[in-house]
């Protein structure tokens, strides 16, 4: 196994619900020889896919969290990371761009660009990750690579460029055409597993001649050595191939490949691809954030021979215990040696160190940098970073969203209360989106998710995996609270009745703030109050956020500015001006127009235009807004805005709708004004519950 | 300020002021200018002012990707929100959210049964009955007067103004008698309103060159200002 970082390569395979990415990755396992035998994903054989690793996933023919595996393809190590596509899980999306230094973009030929690509590529965006696509299911009747290239255009603003062109269509799909060699790939032998090489044929020549010099003249913006060739006409491969991988890695274009992985075409020149045209680790910027000089970004170097630099990306729970993989940024991680989380402070010794492939794990010494590996019996959470002793740096936190919806769960009896325990503390270290927390006045266990799904497996998953027998009560949304114009506050808090006294007067004011929870500004001039209160007043309205006074759920988008104030030289302390601000913000809520807040999701649903009046209905009944209409050949594409309370159920309304037809997806999007008749619900519910 | 007042104050009562009170029901109205002037930016702008006084506003587009649209929306939303100090944000913006739909349909797609059909199943099916129908993306050069004829019919029938945007040649640009450039002048007879976007060095003039049938053509002193966006007053 090689170990220079030039042939070293870390991807991630994203894509949208159903477009093969399992069974291209297992596709890829086979031809690297990781695995014997390819099952198929739904296969007739029993065995689920060999990256599926639960046994939901398997039943579901979905993946739902994140599996690793390492690869050599032609001298070079690939450490894949299949990704889910669902959006209920854009955690483990955003955690394994995190992480990886390129990724391939697979479509469905037939469905092409789809709602959850638009998410994915977002998020691909986000991390700034160059990518390669794949148009899958060529296979397939009404696959139509050209229009999914075009959708990459159009839609998601890529400048794909093709690199191969089909040989045949839908059932007589038989081989792709090579544009950088111009030559004919065949894929023989039961598996697909020997690659034939011909001329291209005759009825294709021209066809596959036009494509070329359009991806020769896009490439070639790119890159002044082939367009000099290109003028010359004398493009050598060595140059393009060189000129393709550099405009990738910058994200000038996309290049597009294509095939049928169920029908063992298209994967080998996929993996070649990942070599030729994605980045290695030290190709791909990283920096860390400095905590010892006030979190200045420094640049890493990915040379294994500097400190160590290391950010633990997932868990898993095993039997043996927990595995934590880390993709290494910098230095060596070696078996036995002592590494530090900059989080905790906590020093660890490296036990095993472990190469993963989906189920299996081969031991190793040492990891150096741009590899991934994984850590056994090492305690830590999700995006901590650990190093050697001499840094304390901290990886750059990942983007992860809040929750939108609750659910409390009941065991039916001890054995499964225990059980919840342990299953919500595994699925809690796993997912930063998946968050627990027990409800002080009913003693419930309350989990809070992403959506219906999410929390839909996790509770599958705590009575298949944990033996846990259990009630779930109704959704619950996360509401917030909200203020709706400015109002001034002028409070003092006094207790001189004798003895020890307290003294603080504070004056301001509240006002909306958009697009952040909370802000703090003192204007306080002269000393009226002493500078050392001051983080004390912001102590005391930060405090107040927590439980708004209308329905209990937090404050969010709250600005407050202390203007003036008073103090006494004795009765003053950090503890009076908390309670100051206390008194000041409870005397001018209500005065500051306080308003309901409920989640709204961005919905997306695609559907044969013969439902879409009736797909807009539903929208209309569950107090949906319609953003936007399009359409796409006999698709309609309907985009909206629909309160997460009204959401609930909504997979099943809109699979008797259009006759399972239709797809959605859902997102969060934004918090909204709850209309007045559901504000006065909301409070008269806390109101008794209070009473209670 | 509150939403009525910045209504009151929005430089688009003075553009209404100077054409009759306005566009219109059944009326075709355009903004004419060379690509990237601020042709989009500007209606988006009359879009949003009608969103804000609670009517309801269709955008269909023949170009753009129905995301990018709504960027527009969101963008001068902002920036009105910002230079007004609008009260209640949240509020309105749900507001503009709740009255605008904006739909695409691909050029192919671009004919007038199915353009009737998918504005039929607004109104009928998404509920949906505007006021006005911002139109952008379709192309002037590419359409003849027939199928502006079509949109005169339908706004009469629907009883909406419909605004559009019309780009100008970058080279070869023709003017007729009364200052109206290609291609809008082949049309002209069917606006009843043309603007056109002048850029000039340190803004964008808005300069009015037709005014439904009225032969004294006001000066707009309106301009489109480059950091905002926005239609703004201009006093010279």
């Amino acid at each position: 196994m090689t170990t220079d970082v030039s042939t070293m390569r870390n991807i991630g395979i994203s894509a949208h619900i159903d477009s093969g990415k399992t069974t291209i990755t297992e596709r890829m396992l086979f031809y690297t020889q990781k695995i014997h035998a390819i099952h198929e994903v739904r296969g007739k054989d029993g065995a689920g896919a060999t990256m599926d690793s639960m046994e939901l996933e398997k039943e579901r023919g979905i993946t739902i969290a994140s599996a690793s595996t390492n690869v050599t393809w032609k001298n070079h190590s690939i450490n894949i990371i299949d990704t889910p596509g669902h959006v209920d899980f854009t955690v483990e999306v955003e955690r394994a761009l995190r992480v990886l230094d390129g990724a391939v973009l697979v479509l469905c030929g037939t469905g092409g660009v789809q709602s959850q690509s638009i998410t994915v590529d977002r998020q691909m965006q986000r991390y700034k990750v160059p990518r390669i696509a794949f148009i899958n299911k060529l296979d397939r009747m009404g696959a139509d690579p050209e229009k999914v290239t075009a959708q990459l255009r159009d839609k998601l603003g890529h400048n794909a460029v093709m690199m191969q062109i089909p040989i045949g269509a839908e059932a007589d799909f038989t081989g792709i055409v090579d544009l950088v060699t111009m030559k004919a790939l065949y894929f023989d032998g039961s598996n697909g597993e020997t690659i034939r090489q011909e001329e291209i044929p005759e009825e294709l020549r021209a066809s596959a001649e036009e494509k070329r010099d359009q991806m020769l003249d896009n490439v070639s913006m790119f890159s002044d050595e082939l367009a000099e060739a290109y003028l010359e006409d004398s493009v050598s491969e060595e140059v393009l191939y060189k000129a393709v991988r550099q405009a990738t890695i910058s994200r000038d274009i996309t290049p597009v490949f294509m095939g049928s992985a169920f029908k063992n075409k298209g994967v080998q020149p996929l993996l070649d691809a990942v070599i030729r045209y994605l980045p290695d680790p030290a190709e791909v910027q990283n920096t860390a954030l400095d905590r010892d000089n006030n979190e200045q970004e420094v640049a890493l170097e990915t040379d294994s021979t500097k400190p160590l630099v290391m950010l633990a990306f997932k868990l898993e729970d095993t039997r043996y215990g927990q595995l934590t993989y880390v993709r290494v940024y910098q230095g060596t991680v070696k078996k036995g040696g002592e590494i530090v989380n900059t989080r905790s402070g906590d020093k660890v010794r490296v036990g095993r160190l472990i190469r993963m492939h989906a189920n299996d794990m081969e031991d190793i010494n040492a990891a150096k940098a741009g590899d991934i590996v994984a850590l056994f019996g090492v305690d830590c959470a999700t995006g901590d970073t650990f190093t050697e002793n001499s840094l304390n740096f901290a990886m750059t936190s990942m983007h992860v969203p809040e929750p939108v919806i609750s659910l409390s769960l009941k065991p039916r009896d001890n054995k499964s209360s225990e059980n919840i325990g342990k299953a919500l503390n595994r699925f809690t270290k796993e997912d930063p989106t998946f968050k627990t927390f027990v409800d002080p006045e009913t003693n419930e266990s309350i989990i809070r998710g992403m959506g219906e799904l999410h929390l839909d497996v996790y509770i599958e998953r705590m009575r298949r995996e944990y033996n846990v027998d259990l009630e779930t009560g109704e959704p619950q949304v996360a509401y917030r609270e909200s203020i709706s114009k400015t109002a001034e506050f002028d409070y003092t808090h006094k207790k001189q009745t004798g003895g020890a006294g307290q003294y603080g007067k504070v004056s301001g004011r509240i006002e909306p703030l958009r697009d952040k929870d909370f802000e703090f500004i003192s204007e306080v001039k002269g000393g009226n109050i002493p500078v050392e209160y001051i983080p004390s007043c912001e102590k005391g309205f930060q405090a107040c956020l927590e439980k708004g006074s209308l329905i209990g759920f937090p404050v969010v988008g709250v600005k407050v500015t202390l203007t003036d104030g008073n103090s006494h030289s004795v009765d003053s302390s950090d503890t009076a001006f908390m309670h100051a601000a206390i008194g000041a913000f409870r005397q001018v809520y209500s005065k500051a127009r306080p308003v309901i807040l409920e989640p709204v999701m961005r919905v997306g649903v695609e559907t044969p235009s013969e439902f879409q009046g009736t797909v807009l209905g539903t929208i209309n009944q569950r107090r949906g807004t319609i953003i936007s209409l399009g359409e796409d050949h006999n698709f309609s594409i309907i985009e909206a805005e629909v309160p997460l309370k009204e959401m609930f159920g909504y997979s099943t309304v809109i699979r008797s709708a259009t006759q399972g037809k239709a797809e959605f997806t859902m997102e969060f999007s934004k918090y909204a004004k709850v209309p007045e008749s559901i504000a006065e619900e909301l409070k008269k519910e806390y109101t008794e519950n209070n009473k209670k | 300020m509150l939403r009525e007042q910045l209504i009151k104050l929005s430089p688009l009562r003075v553009l209404e002021k100077s054409i009759n009170g306005g566009l219109g029901p059944g009326n075709l109205g355009m903004f004419t200018a060379r690509k990237g002037v601020g042709k989009t930016a500007a209606l988006v702008h009359v879009a949003v002012d009608k969103l804000l006084r609670d009517e309801k506003v269709l955008h269909l587009s023949f170009a753009d990707n129905p995301r990018h649209i709504e960027h527009w929306y969101k963008q001068v939303f902002n920036e009105i929100a910002k230079s007004y100090k609008l009260e209640n944000v949240l509020e309105n913006e749900q507001h503009v959210i709740r009255n605008r739909l904006i739909v695409h349909i691909s050029k192919k797609n671009a004919v007038k049964d199915h353009i009737e059909n998918t504005i039929k199943k607004c109104v009928e099916a998404a509920q949906f009955t505007p006021s006005m129908l911002i139109i952008d993306g379709f192309s002037f050069s590419e359409h003849s007067k027939d199928d502006f004829m079509f949109w005169k019919e339908l706004s009469q029938k629907l009883s909406t103004e419909i605004w559009f945007s019309a780009t100008l040649h970058r080279h070869n640009l023709e003017f007729d008698d009364q200052g109206i450039p290609s291609p809008a002048s082949e049309v002209k007879d069917i606006f009843s309103v043309i603007i056109m976007l002048e850029p000039l060095e340190d803004y964008i003039d808005l300069k009015l060159l037709k005014d439904h049938d009225n032969p004294d053509i006001d000066k707009l002193k309106l301009k489109l200002n480059p950091k905002t966006m926005l239609i703004a007053n201009h006093r010279v």
